[in-house]
């Protein structure tokens, strides 16, 4: 899953993320693509180390260390577009 | 210590010393023990503008930047006390802080400033951090060792934070005992993991300041993501690291910590908060060479007792004991019958001493000894091992949490008829978890976030919030917690 991420693809991989290991399935579907996941709590300590982990082992991307922002964990669009960003074409 | 020197003079001591050493390095910029002490003078001239001046609270209310260290001085210089809000904290809770300790300004930027305005409007000043500042002269105004320095506001059983006030010399004999038991120098690369409202911050800054070595910021997001974490520690050079437990196991479990050579300029792994797992330890003191140091204290103490860690400790089967008294301070325990323990005994911890707190903001001053809800077993040297609390407060990755406080927060909810908070698992797993009994119409569970985002500070929303019809009680008629926690 390194080169040439979708953006959409991303954000539907990373919504339903979310909402299985977050939001025990979100049954009521209230998750969006821009909730704010921080100031929710949903992006606590123990939920970003998770995710980090999901989008290092399964999506096979390192975020560099620079950004690592509180702009680019706030929702579902925002963290995408960070992996999408931090995807390197393999390859080169 | 030094009965003159004031918290904001070890920045001032430093600039004059190692002008141009770095100070304070994150949020991408770094700045030289001049451009912080100018940054600081600058800032202080703009609160003095505000009509903040000694005996004044300001409230801090900012993501982790070196411009709001250099506010934090700032203040100080003024002779007024700083006042940290949680980043995470709505700007309800900050503007209900603001108003509990009646502060003259408030210190954000971005978004929290338009925020907080919102909220609080005219009745006090608004500095933003993000302004450029100008040159301008020195400001230290006198101030008294036992004077306000900073209220650290904690979780309060109520449903009320309580700010708990602490003086320079509360301050002063905690961080100058560190800097001497370290050895800490010019050279030191303190990381600081901790929130700034986060007594473990007090280490991180103070102690790097009052030696002229450097601070190095870690922002709430980067500080829970493993192989980030473990970058910074390499990149930046860390000699003292200090977190709790939870941000070590993440690093050995999933940022691959251990599997590259401990850095060799790291010598002391500082741990406080919560208890560490001890094969957490053993795995440490098999990687680095780095003296590792357990530190015990509740906020309204700072640290009292510590522990170093000996090759004899890795073969217990429970953490590494919290050790003796430290910091100028004495500590014994109160045992159930009233008198003081021996070896062997169990009982409530006692602190009294130079960092015992002034007091809870708003209440009576605290007056002799403070009795801590932590208690502690003797051991045969007299040393102490942490045994539990008396109470409902817990720790969740380190973060205080009173749980009759998120409780009061869940039932002001019109959909939510009685609630009980519970912690389930422990370390880095472990989980807030709300059991809640629906009103007339059950909620949704984002709703239910929503509602504790207004009130709360992040790491106060349960992690977990589940229905049932209704609460279990003991045979007293509270509610069966122990059992709650068991089957959560």
């Amino acid at each position: 899953m390194k080169a040439g991420l979708a953006q959409d693809a991303v954000v539907t991989v990373v919504t339903e993320f979310v909402r299985e290991k977050f939001l025990a399935g979100d049954p009521d579907g209230e998750l969006q693509e821009d909730t704010n996941l921080l100031q929710l709590g949903i992006l606590d300590s123990l939920n970003t180390a998770v995710l980090m982990t999901f989008i290092r082992d399964d999506l096979d991307v390192v975020i560099p260390l620079e950004m690592i922002s509180a702009g680019n964990f706030k929702t579902v669009r925002s963290i995408a577009s960070m992996i999408c960003s931090s995807a390197v074409p393999s390859g080169v | 210590m030094n009965v003159d020197i004031r918290v904001h003079d070890l920045v001032i001591g430093s600039a004059g010393r190692f002008p141009d050493r770095p100070a304070v390095h994150g949020a991408g910029t770094s700045l030289t023990y001049r451009e912080l002490d100018d940054r600081a003078n600058a800032l202080a001239h703009r609160l003095i503008a505000m009509g903040v001046g000694k005996g004044d609270r300001v409230v801090v209310w900012s993501p982790k930047s070196p411009s709001a260290v250099a506010a934090m001085q700032a203040v100080l210089r003024v002779g007024a006390a700083y006042v940290p809000a949680d980043t995470s904290s709505p700007a309800g809770r900050v503007a209900m802080m603001t108003r509990d300790c009646a502060a003259k300004a408030v210190c954000a930027t971005g978004d929290q400033l338009t925020a907080v305005t919102a909220e609080l409007g005219d009745g006090v000043g608004y500095l933003d951090l993000a302004q450029p500042v100008e040159a301008a002269e020195p400001v230290r105004t006198e101030v008294g060792a036992d004077d306000l320095a900073y209220i650290l506001y904690t979780s309060g059983s109520t449903g009320v934070p309580k700010g708990v006030c602490l003086s320079h010399r509360n301050a002063l004999a905690f961080v100058d005992w560190v800097v001497e038991e370290l050895g800490a120098g010019p050279a030191d690369r303190f990381a600081n993991h901790a929130a700034l409202t986060f007594d473990l911050s007090v280490l991180d800054l103070y102690a790097a300041f009052s030696v002229g070595a450097s601070v190095h910021l870690i922002p709430a997001e980067l500080a829970y993501s493993p192989t980030q974490l473990v970058d910074f520690v390499h990149q930046q050079g860390i000699t003292v690291w200090y977190s709790v437990p939870s941000a070590l196991l993440l690093m050995m479990r999933q940022g691959g910590l251990l599997e590259s050579p401990a850095p060799e300029a790291l010598r002391a792994v500082i741990f406080a908060g919560e208890p560490f797992a001890i094969a957490g330890v053993r795995k440490l003191a098999e990687w680095t060479n780095a003296r590792l140091l357990n530190l015990y204290g509740p906020t309204e103490t700072n640290v009292c007792t510590w522990h170093e860690v000996v090759p004899a400790d890795l073969d217990r089967d429970r953490p590494v004991p919290i050790g003796t008294a430290c910091s100028g301070d004495k500590c014994w325990v109160d045992t159930a019958d009233g008198t003081a323990g021996q070896p062997g005994d169990e009982g409530e911890l006692v602190v009294d001493g130079p960092t015992v707190m002034l007091g809870y903001w708003g209440h009576e001053p605290q007056r002799g000894p403070y009795r801590t809800g932590d208690i502690v077993r003797i051991l045969p040297d007299g040393s102490f091992d942490y045994a539990g609390r008396r109470d409902h407060m817990v720790k969740v990755r380190g973060h205080r949490i009173e749980l009759g406080e998120v409780e009061a927060a869940l039932t002001a909810h019109q959909d939510i008829a009685d609630a009980a908070v519970v912690v389930v698992g422990t370390g880095m797993a472990a989980r807030l978890t709300a059991v809640l009994v629906a009103g007339s119409r059950k909620p949704g569970v984002l709703s239910v976030r929503q509602h504790c985002a207004q009130r709360l500070p992040t790491y106060m929303i349960p992690d977990d919030i589940r229905f049932v019809a209704e609460l279990p009680k003991t045979s007293n008629g509270k509610v069966d917690r122990t059992g709650l926690s068991a089957g959560a």
